[in-house]
């Protein structure tokens, strides 16, 4: 009797460690999955890229002030292979959304950036790429 | 009796471990994007420094009548003060506006405008300008413009040609806009021409070197002692080079 208590004891203490264990390694675990860090990485890049180079201007403003989508696609299209879905968003500051372009965007498995630019009445370009 | 210690210690932990689990926030650890988020902010800072010097330019371009007023003949230190006010003015406007978006609270720290002058025209040279931001972050532009104005006699006109070349952080400027107008002492508004960065002509010259003309109708142009002068406001798009151009001509500039 006096032995089947001990082993009872001995058991609900490795089952009470090991949940203990899980429970902290679940508390601690990183939130984000390692491609959503990618993504956010390439969109905060790129836009700090076009920003560098002169290519957020275009993209946001354009020749006739309401941006370049032709233009953004294409800069785009040659960064990013296939397999990554973009959505493109660039917003005016006081006239809301100027356009959007996307290709294959998963919203669910996205992740992303934003630039703001002050010419003007100013934009954000808001960047989000998926897998 | 030891045994139910040992459970109860185990259970305790337990129990805290779950009590932290819902209490904590959830934690990151690993790499964050640090880097870019401070690249990027930074960058943000300088672009609204850079837009601040080129939209400088053509408000100064376009309120040129409000130093003519009070001094009846324009002086490049008035130039340099009109300049470095507009500056202020549109930073504060666009920093305002970016506080509101990204929380950050950024505010002019140093302004240097100079103005340089050749044979009867002068211009603004160079434009160093600092921001800093409560988050730590600072930015900086460096321009400067070199600016020949020739004036010329083309018979029943007169015009002026300025050759505008524009540089930041040494690095030429290829793609301008810019716009030109004639201005009257006796008038309060540019008497041909305007000062809209929407309406502004845009100019790619793979050089950097930048031929703006002016043609001066004959009414002005006829006139032994001019009474008007010209002004051209050109700039980079985002770069952050920016000059105005004022030029008074000495004498006739057309016909015999």
């Amino acid at each position: 009797m006096r032995g089947q208590a001990a082993l009872l004891e001995t058991a609900l203490l490795v089952v009470a460690m090991v949940l203990t264990f899980v429970v902290a390694q679940h508390l601690f675990k990183v939130q984000y999955i390692q491609s959503d860090y990618a993504l956010k990485i390439n969109a905060e890049r790129i836009l700090i890229h076009w920003a560098d180079t002169g290519v957020a201007y275009a993209v946001a403003y354009g020749a006739t002030g309401s941006g370049d989508p032709q233009y953004a696609k294409a800069a785009l299209e040659t960064l990013l292979p296939p397999n990554v879905g973009y959505n493109l968003t660039v917003i005016s500051l006081t006239r809301d959304v100027i356009y959007t372009i996307a290709r294959g965007y998963n919203p669910a498995r996205s992740d992303g950036a934003t630039l703001i630019l002050m010419r003007g009445e100013g934009r954000i370009i808001s960047l989000r790429l998926s897998r | 009796m030891r045994g139910q210690v040992l459970i109860g210690v185990a259970a305790l932990i337990f129990v805290i471990t779950l009590l932290l689990l819902v209490a904590l926030p959830k934690r990151t650890i690993g790499p964050t994007v640090a880097i870019e988020n401070y690249t990027t902010a930074k960058r943000e800072v300088e672009h609204i420094l850079r837009n601040a010097a080129e939209e400088a330019a053509y408000a100064t371009a376009n309120t040129l009548e409000a130093i003519l007023s009070n001094t009846q003949n324009l002086q490049d230190g008035a130039l340099r003060d009109l300049y470095s006010r507009h500056f202020n003015v549109l930073f504060t406007d666009k920093a305002g506006a970016y506080a509101v978006l990204r929380g950050v609270f950024c505010k002019l720290d140093t302004l240097d405008v100079e103005v340089s002058r050749g044979n009867n025209y002068f211009y603004i040279s160079s434009i160093y300008a600092v921001a800093a931001c409560d988050n730590g972050i600072m930015a900086f532009i460096n321009s400067a413009a070199d600016v020949r104005v020739e004036f010329k006699n083309l018979g029943a006109f007169g015009g002026v040609k300025a050759a505008v070349n524009l540089t930041r952080d040494q690095k030429q400027i290829q793609l301008i806009t810019y716009a030109a107008a004639l201005y009257d002492k006796s008038y309060r508004f540019p008497i041909m021409g305007a000062f809209d960065p929407r309406e502004s002509i845009w100019y790619f010259n793979i050089t950097g070197l930048h031929y703006i003309q002016v043609a001066i109708p004959p009414e002005y142009c006829m006139m032994s002692n001019p009474t008007y002068y010209v002004a051209i406001a050109a700039a980079s798009v985002g770069e952050g080079a920016a000059t105005v151009v004022v030029a008074k001509p000495g004498g006739k500039l057309c016909g015999r």
